[in-house]
């Protein structure tokens, strides 16, 4: 396994997981000023996203490990494909990002509701084409296991997160919610 | 005997390409007042049979979850949700950016009027203001003692949570439970951000013609605008960015709900007779696509073309209409 792709993919996915916590702290508090909220709800996101990303590492290593060079070798083709598709997702969120960061108020409301609102709604269907098409070129059971188990909390724990926030938020409605 | 009718669901396409015939929200019927102003309640039953009345099943079905006693809905359960979905809102005004659109216009028109013989200080009122979100952004953003803010709401458990955010954003504001139309210390200028679409008809000819007399030298009143595309943006920002599902369906219906500015314009004219009016442009100059959010602006009569100068280029983004 090259260890520059496995560095260049953790980057990638501590970023989707602190996007993750950004997205759940969203709409909790009422308060004007959130910057400081929203980067302990970023770094609580990369955090909660480093235990599935160990166990994935630790079952791409014993797959790569038991199946040989031939297998490693698909493996970091694999990877590298996932970053070429994911990296494509990130550069979108980038570059509206970087719009939010322009003076003009028409142009940020352009970036978050035109650019963030869609990527958003797609963000599950790209994390599965993109481990499909990551993974898909040669599929063996082994890299198929491992890509499911990307696919599985990439799609499924912001979910289960959000529902679990939803069911609360009445409960605990003061405009300040945390 | 009463019989609660059964609510049933509907499918997302429908909620989205089959608007019942009745445009309701949900936030509008869960909070009702005696003549004398205290709070009435709320029977669960009635609030469905209206729902399922207007055609309107995915309402109907939200509200039949909600709790009750003895069939009442909850009053504690009600403040809660109405603060629950006001802080979701709050979403929607920070990404369209309503505190600083709300800015770009009053510095202009506070300038029109010192400029016309209307000395500081100017008491901006913010019409329907929920947990206050335009009027502790305006207040962050200017502290100059020349211009008091204020948030008026008839709801005294947004009020609350209005106050106590603006205690915790150390802003200087405030907020009362009240008829903006009928201050003890009127208003220079009424404000308000998504609320004209809540008034229909008739009743959007009254809100107007309550300008009139409440005092005000001029008003700045942005809401959604009625367009083709307007149902799909709103579907999409909603079911990507808000949990409730009373805010999901409030959110899309307020976008079917939004008035055109054919609409707007003459029911402005026609009750607000003391002001000179004008709204902006449904289009993005130069492209056919439709704009968010429709402006009306209001300022006593001679005020009108001064302000078109205080405003420069961006008057070019406006109809004059009378």
């Amino acid at each position: 396994m090259n260890p520059r792709l496995v560095a260049t993919v953790w980057v990638l996915v501590t970023l989707d997981c602190a996007l993750i916590g950004y997205r759940l702290a969203m709409g909790r508090t009422a308060r004007l000023d959130k910057r400081r909220y929203h980067q302990i709800a970023s770094a609580r996101g990369a955090l909660l996203g480093q235990a599935p990303l160990a166990a994935v590492t630790a079952l791409g290593v014993l797959v790569v490990v038991r199946g040989g060079e031939e297998v490693a070798t698909e493996f970091n083709s694999a990877m590298s494909r996932f970053i070429a598709a994911g990296g494509a997702y990130a550069g979108l969120i980038l570059v509206a990002s970087a719009m939010c960061s322009l003076r003009s108020v028409r142009v940020r409301t352009v970036a978050s509701v035109v650019i963030f609102g869609p990527l958003t709604l797609l963000r599950p269907a790209v994390v599965i084409l993109t481990v499909a098409f990551a993974v898909g070129r040669h599929p063996t059971p082994g890299l198929a296991l491992v890509g499911l188990t990307v696919v599985i909390p990439g799609v499924c724990l912001e979910m289960v997160l959000d529902r679990r926030i939803a069911r609360r938020l009445v409960l605990h409605a003061d405009g300040h919610t945390h | 005997m009463f019989v609660e009718p059964r609510p049933g669901g509907q499918a997302v396409w429908q909620r989205l390409w089959v608007p019942p015939p009745g445009l309701i929200e949900i936030t509008d019927l869960l909070f009702e007042r005696n003549p004398d102003g205290t709070r009435a309640p709320v029977r669960r039953a009635s609030v469905v049979q209206h729902c399922v009345e207007h055609g309107d099943r995915w309402a109907a079905g939200i509200v039949a979850e909600m709790p009750s006693t003895d069939g009442w809905l909850d009053p504690e359960y009600v403040d809660r949700l109405m603060v629950a979905v006001h802080c979701e809102i709050q979403r929607l005004s920070e990404e369209f950016r309503h505190g600083a659109r709300m800015a770009e216009l009053l510095v202009p028109l506070l300038a029109t009027l010192g400029r016309c013989g209307q000395p500081p200080p100017y008491r901006v009122v913010d019409v329907g203001c929920g947990t206050g979100y335009v009027v502790r952004w305006l207040s962050d953003w200017c502290t100059t003692p020349d211009v008091e803010f204020v948030g008026v709401d008839l709801n005294p458990a947004l009020v609350d949570a209005a106050r106590n955010l603006a205690a915790r954003d150390g802003v200087r504001c405030r907020f009362e439970v009240a008829d903006a139309f009928s201050l003890t210390e009127p208003a220079t200028v009424l404000i308000s951000t998504g609320v004209m679409h809540h008034f229909r008809g008739p009743d959007l000819d009254r809100f107007f013609a309550a300008h009139e007399r409440s005092g005000a030298a001029a008003f700045v009143h942005l809401d959604f605008q009625a367009s083709r595309l307007a149902p799909i943006g709103s579907w999409l920002f909603h079911h990507t960015r808000m949990r409730l599902a009373v805010t999901r369906h409030d959110g899309i219906r307020s976008a079917q709900r939004a008035h055109g500015t054919d609409v707007l314009s003459e029911s402005a004219t026609n009750n607000a007779k003391r002001f000179e009016t004008m709204i902006s442009r449904p289009s993005v100059r130069f492209t056919p696509l439709p704009c968010v959010l429709t402006v009306l602006i209001g300022t006593l009569s001679g005020l009108g073309q001064p302000l078109l100068e205080e405003l420069g280029t961006a008057a070019r983004r406006f109809n004059p209409l009378r």
